[in-house]
């Protein structure tokens, strides 16, 4: 597959189609939630007060909404960049994203019918024992999450199985020849995005797992056949699943990244040993950092708290030196053809890095005690998500549909994606120095000194839905055309 | 009770007589046709099988005391009974289709084209489970035996363009506009799970008029609404397998 | 009036620190975006990036194993405070429910370590400790079924603000206490 190679060719128009439709669901969803965060946030400063209950059911929601909405956007897009020398299959597809759907609206009914707040990591036992909502509404969230689950196991089932079947073996789909025979020429190794494709599918399914993990004795709890389930237990549980699947997001969007950029670059993004390492060390690595968030539960073993830390450090390797420095490379002298894609890529990898510095920092355990459950975590989230995930997903929907509609760019369509980088680095720079102020997290009501905060943050704010506004709109534009091409045959 | 699930049945004549002879109907129908489906007949009897369950055993007589059983009823007409049917009915309109009034064909055909049928449907769920009507049809018999025929109807024109029955159903295309389809019409009924299962007063008078009381009635209504919202799900999502063919 | 513990950080330190890794990663990004347009191959550049990315790993090990040396020290848990900080003077039982702390003493000493056992009542709560200018002291989450010990030496007399730090539901925000140190 040469770099400029189109993305429709004779036989994945039916995938194009379903990947677009992931693409579209997923990041209405996340537009939709992102309307329900400035919510938040004006109510943080003062400006829209919001009852508590409504506040934390909002929140509950933005994330849960946001999380899943951002994982099945980037694997529908990540599907449509593999599919044109990955069969898959477009049934299997289909399926996952009406499990997604029945997720969602089992999530959306149990917070606005049943009232439920317990926030979008559901940590056990706050959703069976809400006081403002029943154990039902909780039982009927966590089946919300049971299908997600299964949606993932479906999509990553059909990643896997098309992957492997494409490239001869699991071996191969792994790049493992390039892996432990660095030195032998291998005439045809497996590309990044498939190798990505490879990796996040296998981590998706076992995380799965974990999942049902937390899951099952919840569910034998609320049917009564047990009687308690240990805090300590449920806590690691949930969030060796929850650290993951945030963690998924951000690689499977890579995915997108290593598929994308290289046309822009006129360079191919190979799998070279530091591609080939880096991504087969993340199938385990990934596992490794979950303790971080339970630094402050003095319970946990001391051993899985330094496994959390140095695990949290070693992620750094694989996603800096080889993706992010890989990235720069592949556009240093490259002739990089500007375009909200593009630039939209570049924002993504800029806040990747800078996500993950103050990450990194709040996994050094002693300034965790003075930064965990403030706002300095929900920065360094929003910044991986904002101006790493979103933007990859965006450049990503741009991309596939300009390509497939003949869509003629504008130049506004560039202004708007710097725009949007401007507004969403100025929005994270206030939330890491609002967080720097102690200023607790998960929060109905802020105190009137912390009120300027968010205040500060509204013309950033307004950048941000002012370029999505516009960039949104000319996507939404170009959906159909694009839908309507994949229909007709090669480009 | 839940041995009287078992062992209570209750044959009402008209209904018998009607399944018997559309079962053997069917299965002659069936048998003449130039190629056999095992598939078709099984679901066919299948359909019948959960519409006889539903109205003769202890579910019928258990339903008037329980809304939670009454659910169980009614999905057994909408979500077991209807697709089955649906499933199993090519070979009949094949044989129908030629011997029936021009007039009457292009009936059916209009009802079961995607956007009426979801209409009809969600009609047939909303006005049916309004607290005065669901009231009444429990305290009238023959209303009660037309809501439970309407809804078998009404479901079964709902899955119907899921289907491929070429000319004779207004069958839907693609994957997609089938994941809008089922999407829309599952949101309907968890919706209607929801508000039963959340809800803080019980709607129905006649479980709070009977035996057991108005909180034991509150209780069962948020079971079956719990019902309603989990098994809707499943059903939905196995419509959703079912039917999918990756275009 | 600015608090110091021994075993403290202060996180507008931290933000400075982030915001100068911002500038400098800013800087060499900025700096290849420049560079961006047409240029030497990537055949040339290559065995430069290869370098690049042997001095960094290198340098990440260093600087995070250094890092993750220095920090233990600091480590918050029990046992590696009580090594730098002695025995605790006072103890205080600390239950945490929904929405509110009991504490079995609001008074504590200043100068010498306070233990605080915390436990929760229902769901997972956060004790947090906030200093009278309201700044983040110290923290360790309550879990139903466990008891977390806290070791810390206030600095300064004062009044001081408990919050709760863990989502617990509607009333999470305005779970507060009040700690005096004499």
């Amino acid at each position: 597959m040469t770099t400029d190679a189109p993305s429709l060719n004779a036989t994945n128009g039916a995938v194009l189609r379903v990947a677009i439709a992931y693409l579209v669901v997923g990041l209405g969803t996340v537009a939709v939630m992102g309307l329900l965060g400035v919510l938040m946030r004006l109510d943080h400063a003062g400006m829209l007060l919001v009852s508590p209950d409504w506040f934390y059911r909002i929140m509950t929601l933005h994330g849960s909404g946001m999380i899943t909405g951002l994982l099945f956007a980037s694997f529908g897009g990540l599907a449509a960049v593999i599919s044109a020398e990955v069969h898959l299959s477009s049934r299997a597809l289909w399926i996952g994203l009406v499990l997604y759907l029945t997720a969602m609206m089992l999530v959306v009914l149990a917070i606005v019918f049943g009232r439920f707040a317990a926030g979008w990591t559901v940590l056990d036992p706050l959703p069976y024992q809400g006081k403002t909502w029943t154990e039902s509404a909780g039982v009927v969230a966590y089946a919300g999450y049971l299908v997600t689950g299964l949606a993932i196991v479906v999509v990553c089932g059909a990643m896997l199985r098309g992957t492997t079947a494409a490239r001869g073996g699991l071996r191969r789909a792994l790049a493992w020849e390039v892996l432990f025979h660095p030195k032998r020429p291998s005439p045809d190794v497996t590309h990044p995005p498939v190798l990505i494709a490879t990796v996040t599918a296998i981590v998706g399914l076992v995380m799965v797992v974990v999942g049902l993990v937390y899951l099952v004795p919840l569910f034998l709890e609320a049917a009564g056949l047990v009687r308690h389930v240990d805090a300590l237990f449920s806590k690691n549980a949930v969030l060796l699943f929850g650290h993951t699947m945030a963690n998924l997001c951000v690689y499977v969007a890579a995915g997108m990244v290593y598929g994308t950029l290289p046309r822009y670059a006129h360079r191919p993004w190979k799998t070279t040993w530091p591609v080939a390492a880096a991504w087969n060390a993340i199938i385990l690595l990934i596992f490794f950092p979950w303790s971080h968030h339970l630094y402050q539960d003095f319970a946990q073993p001391l051993g899985l708290q330094i496994l959390g830390n140095l695990g949290s450090f070693a992620g750094g390797f694989p996603s800096f030196i080889v993706t992010i420095v890989g990235a720069l490379a592949l556009v240093y002298g490259a002739g990089l053809e500007w375009s909200p894609t593009s630039i939209l890529m570049l924002l993504g990898i800029w806040g990747w890095a800078f996500g993950g510095a103050g990450a990194l920092l709040d996994a050094i355990v002693p300034i965790n005690q003075v930064m965990h459950n403030t706002m300095w975590v929900a920065a360094h989230f929003h910044t991986y998500n904002m101006v790493g995930v979103a933007a990859f997903a965006w450049a990503y929907l741009y991309h596939i549909t300009a390509e497939l509609s003949h869509a003629r760019e504008r130049r506004l369509d560039r202004w708007a994606a710097w725009l949007y980088g401007i507004g969403a680095v100025g929005m994270v720079a206030l939330l890491f120095f609002e967080g720097a102020h102690s200023v607790p997290r998960r929060y109905a009501t802020h105190d009137a000194e912390w009120q300027g905060y968010a205040r500060a943050a509204i013309p950033f704010v307004a950048m941000m839905v002012i370029a999505l506004g516009w960039l949104g709109g000319e996507m939404l534009a170009r959906v159909g055309p694009a839908w309507r091409r994949t229909r007709i045959g090669p480009l | 009770m839940p041995s009287d699930l078992v062992t209570r049945w209750e044959w009402h004549p008209v209904l018998a007589m009607g399944v018997s002879v559309s079962a053997l109907g069917y299965a002659a129908i069936w048998w003449r046709q130039e190629v056999r489906s095992r598939g078709e007949l099984i679901a066919w009897v299948g359909g019948l099988v959960a519409i006889v369950i539903g109205t003769s055993s202890a579910i019928d007589p258990l339903s008037d005391e329980r809304l939670s059983i009454h659910m169980v009823q009614h999905e057994l007409f909408t979500f077991v009974a209807a697709p089955l049917l649906v499933a199993g009915m090519r070979p009949l309109t094949l044989w129908l289709l030629p011997r029936l009034a021009a007039p009457l064909a292009r009936w059916g055909h209009a009802l079961s084209r995607p956007r009426t049928a979801w209409l009809i449907a969600g009609g047939a769920l909303w006005a049916w489970h309004w607290p005065p009507a669901y009231d009444y049809a429990l305290a009238h018999p023959t209303v009660h035996d037309v809501e439970h025929t309407t809804m078998l109807i009404a479901y079964a024109l709902y899955w119907s363009p899921l289907t491929s029955f070429g000319h004779a159903v207004a069958a839907l295309r693609t994957d997609a506009v089938r994941v809008v389809y089922l999407a829309t019409g599952a949101t309907q009924s968890a919706v209607l799970g929801a508000l039963l299962a959340f809800s803080r007063t019980p709607f129905y008078e006649f479980y709070v008029a009977g035996p057991a009381g108005a909180d034991f009635a509150l209780r069962d209504q948020q079971l079956s609404g719990m019902i309603m919202l989990l098994s809707g799900s499943v059903v939905f999502v196995v419509a959703a397998v079912v039917t999918m063919r990756g275009e | 009036m600015k608090h110091v513990n021994p075993s403290g950080v202060n996180p507008l330190s931290v933000f400075w620190v982030l915001l100068g890794l911002g500038v400098a990663w800013t800087a060499l990004w900025g700096w290849v975006l420049l560079h961006a347009g047409p240029g030497p191959s990537y055949e040339t550049t290559a065995p430069t990036v290869h370098r690049v990315r042997r001095v960094l790993f290198v340098l990440f090990l260093v600087i995070f194993g250094a890092v993750f040396a220095v920090s233990l020290r600091a480590y918050p848990y029990f046992q590696f405070r009580s090594r730098s900080l002695g025995a605790p003077v006072a103890t205080v039982d600390v239950q945490a429910s929904q929405w509110n702390w009991t504490l079995s003493q609001t008074d504590v000493p200043a100068r010498v370590p306070v233990e605080f056992a915390v436990t929760s009542q229902d769901v997972n709560h956060g004790f947090a400790i906030y200093a009278p200018d309201g700044r983040l002291l110290t923290q360790v989450q309550a879990m139903p079924g466990y008891t977390n010990r806290l070791l810390y030496r206030f600095a300064q007399p004062g009044a001081y603000t408990i919050r709760c730090l863990e989502y617990c539901g509607v009333f999470h925000h305005i779970m507060l206490a009040t700690l005096t140190v004499r």
